[in-house]
């Protein structure tokens, strides 16, 4: 049974009240469960907010569907705020922050939306709706904890930055909110941060795109070794934000892998020896370019085809990747019936509104999204698409869930952009 | 006569529940990988698309892809009380400890061996969550 801190005790036997009770029950049997011996105080937290992209929890009333999502009581207890002590800021939710037209949702939405936004942000929630919190100043350094509901900032997180936490779930994101705990467990115990097997890069390692496939072939690889914590070695060079934001997303998508050090490039990586804590006798993988070829035909639907959706910025780009975009499109026109979106946060819209971006993409027919994109505001929007493009692998992957039969593309901006103005797929 | 094999596990949530296994070599994916008001699987190529895991031993190396994974169980919770009768799960990482808390079904966690070579779909499983014991009764 976990041990707990005398303050802890007290929010479990009741002395802050029943919302902080309830909520570190659950912590403490989260802990129980996983074997934990002790608490671990979560100074930063990343999750949904406004209206939940889930499909439980649903109801007209705030405080309802916050108990149903998160609290997880029958008890009639609703919204009181998150801890002061806990920066939290908002993941992707249920409907763009600016128009939800595009996405085919509703006015009414929208608006709930808002109300709800104002809600989480008078109980002490920073609004931003995004997947990508580390391009926006949530930033957890090496020696803090942190809690999200996006699974490749858990990867960027741990991985990058040196902090340590888990891959959870959106209910015990709220719990570690309220109470400012979470177990002491998986990557908060520094044996459990060190690699115990290489994988070798032998494929294509250049652009942005190369690193997504590179993910989705290595997450396919790692879950078939129990997600041991891999040290992913080279040839590569110009490692840049970009490239493993990619990566992790697509490796988060095919695992359930919480860390992987990059040699050379990560912190707790600078060499390979260092990344494996001196051990001698370990597995040795290898992406080969058979393993590349592979991932990408499982991403892309062979042949040439009409496209209506196309979605582009899976993580949320950043602005350079906007800039980018914007130069691209710049002087073409979306074609009729073609909905192009490219998607990032709203402080980053924002910078691209400043910057002109905005306008130029806008004067190409195109959107700039926020709070998310298909995968949390998709439950509409596939309506009459029988083709659909995306330049990520995570969207490649989870999109052909819901898309029923239409075809999925999957390729650059570029690729992406030219399909937006012509109509049209044009295949290898 | 019918061949029995109990496993030994760490007891991860209490209680003790019976049913027939369903079993998922490759987890179940996190996000858009069962529908919310069946508890029906929905990742495309799924060796169990199409079937829900209402009232069955779930049987999983651990969880995969999103931190939604708990939510694949949540929403069949809220929405109609549809969930596993009990779990066995080779590793149970943070999201499998979320989805057990939600669900409040027995599990056994964190084996030793390679679970899927003792136990195949529609075997009878009785899954002890406070001792940590799993008895197999192989499908004849």
């Amino acid at each position: 049974m976990v041990k707990l801190t005398e303050y802890e005790q007290q929010m479990l036997d009741g002395a802050f009240g029943r919302y902080k009770q309830i909520a570190m029950e659950h912590v403490v049997e989260f802990a129980n469960v996983m074997g934990a011996e002790e608490l671990v105080k979560i100074s930063k937290v990343h999750m949904c907010a406004g209206c939940p992209p889930l499909e439980y929890g649903q109801s007209d009333d705030f405080d309802e569907s916050f108990r149903r999502t998160f609290l997880w009581t029958k008890e009639p207890v609703g919204f009181e705020g998150y801890s002061p002590e806990v920066y939290v800021q908002t993941d992707g939710g249920a409907v763009d922050q600016y128009d939800p037209k595009p996405m085919y949702l509703s006015q009414e939405l929208f608006e709930r939306n808002r109300e709800r936004e104002l809600r989480y942000a008078q109980g002490g929630v920073s609004i931003v709706g995004s997947c990508t919190p580390y391009l926006n100043g949530w930033i957890p350094l090496r020696g803090e904890t942190f809690m999200t509901t996006e699974s490749s900032n858990v990867l960027f997180s741990n991985s990058v930055f040196g902090a340590a936490g888990n891959s959870n779930g959106v209910a015990a994101c709220a719990w570690a909110a309220i109470t400012g705990r979470g177990p002491k467990c998986g990557m908060h115990l520094p044996e459990n941060r060190i690699a115990s097997v290489e994988v070798q890069i032998r494929c294509a390692c250049e652009t942005p795109r190369d690193w997504d496939i590179i993910g989705y072939a290595l997450g396919r690889l790692i879950i078939q070794h129990n997600n041991a914590v891999p040290v992913v070695t080279g040839p590569f060079h110009d490692v840049d934000i970009i490239r493993l934001k990619r990566m992790f997303s697509a490796i988060a998508t095919t695992s359930g892998l919480e860390m992987c050090h990059i040699e050379g490039v990560t912190p707790e990586a600078p060499t390979k020896e260092i990344a494996l804590g001196g051990k001698k006798d370990y597995p040795v993988l290898q992406i080969t370019q058979a393993d590349y070829d592979a991932a990408e035909q499982l991403l892309c639907d062979p042949g040439s085809g009409p496209v209506q959706l196309i979605s582009v910025g899976c993580p949320h780009y950043c602005l350079e990747e906007i800039r980018d975009a914007a130069a691209y499109i710049k002087g073409k026109h979306v074609h009729e019936g073609v909905r192009l979106i490219f998607w990032t946060s709203c402080s980053i819209r924002e910078a691209a509104r400043m910057s002109g971006y905005l306008a130029t993409i806008e004067a190409a027919g195109a959107t700039i999204g926020t709070n998310g994109c298909p995968l949390v505001q998709g439950f509409a929007c596939y309506d009459g698409v029988t083709g659909m493009a995306v330049d990520a692998a995570k969207q490649a992957h989870y999109n052909r869930s819901w898309l029923k039969g239409g075809k999925m593309f999957y390729g650059t901006m570029e690729q992406c952009v030219d399909a937006a103005v012509s109509g049209m797929w044009e295949g290898k | 006569m019918e061949k029995t094999i109990v496993l030994k596990g760490r007891p991860a949530y209490p209680g003790v529940a019976e049913g027939y296994a369903m079993c998922c070599p490759n987890s179940i994916q996190g996000w858009a990988g069962v529908e919310a008001s069946t508890g029906r699987i929905i990742e495309k190529g799924h060796v169990h698309e199409g079937e829900s895991f209402d009232g069955k031993i779930l049987v999983v190396p651990t969880s995969k892809g999103s931190c939604g994974w708990s939510g694949l169980f949540q929403g069949p919770m809220d929405l109609s009380g549809i969930r596993p009768a009990g779990w066995v799960v080779k590793y149970a990482d943070s999201k499998v400890g979320v989805a057990a808390v939600l669900v409040g079904s027995p599990m056994v966690a964190d084996f030793e061996e390679d679970i899927f070579q003792f136990i195949q779909d529609g075997d009878h499983v009785v899954v002890n969550g406070t001792e940590g014991t799993v008895t197999i009764t192989k499908k004849s």
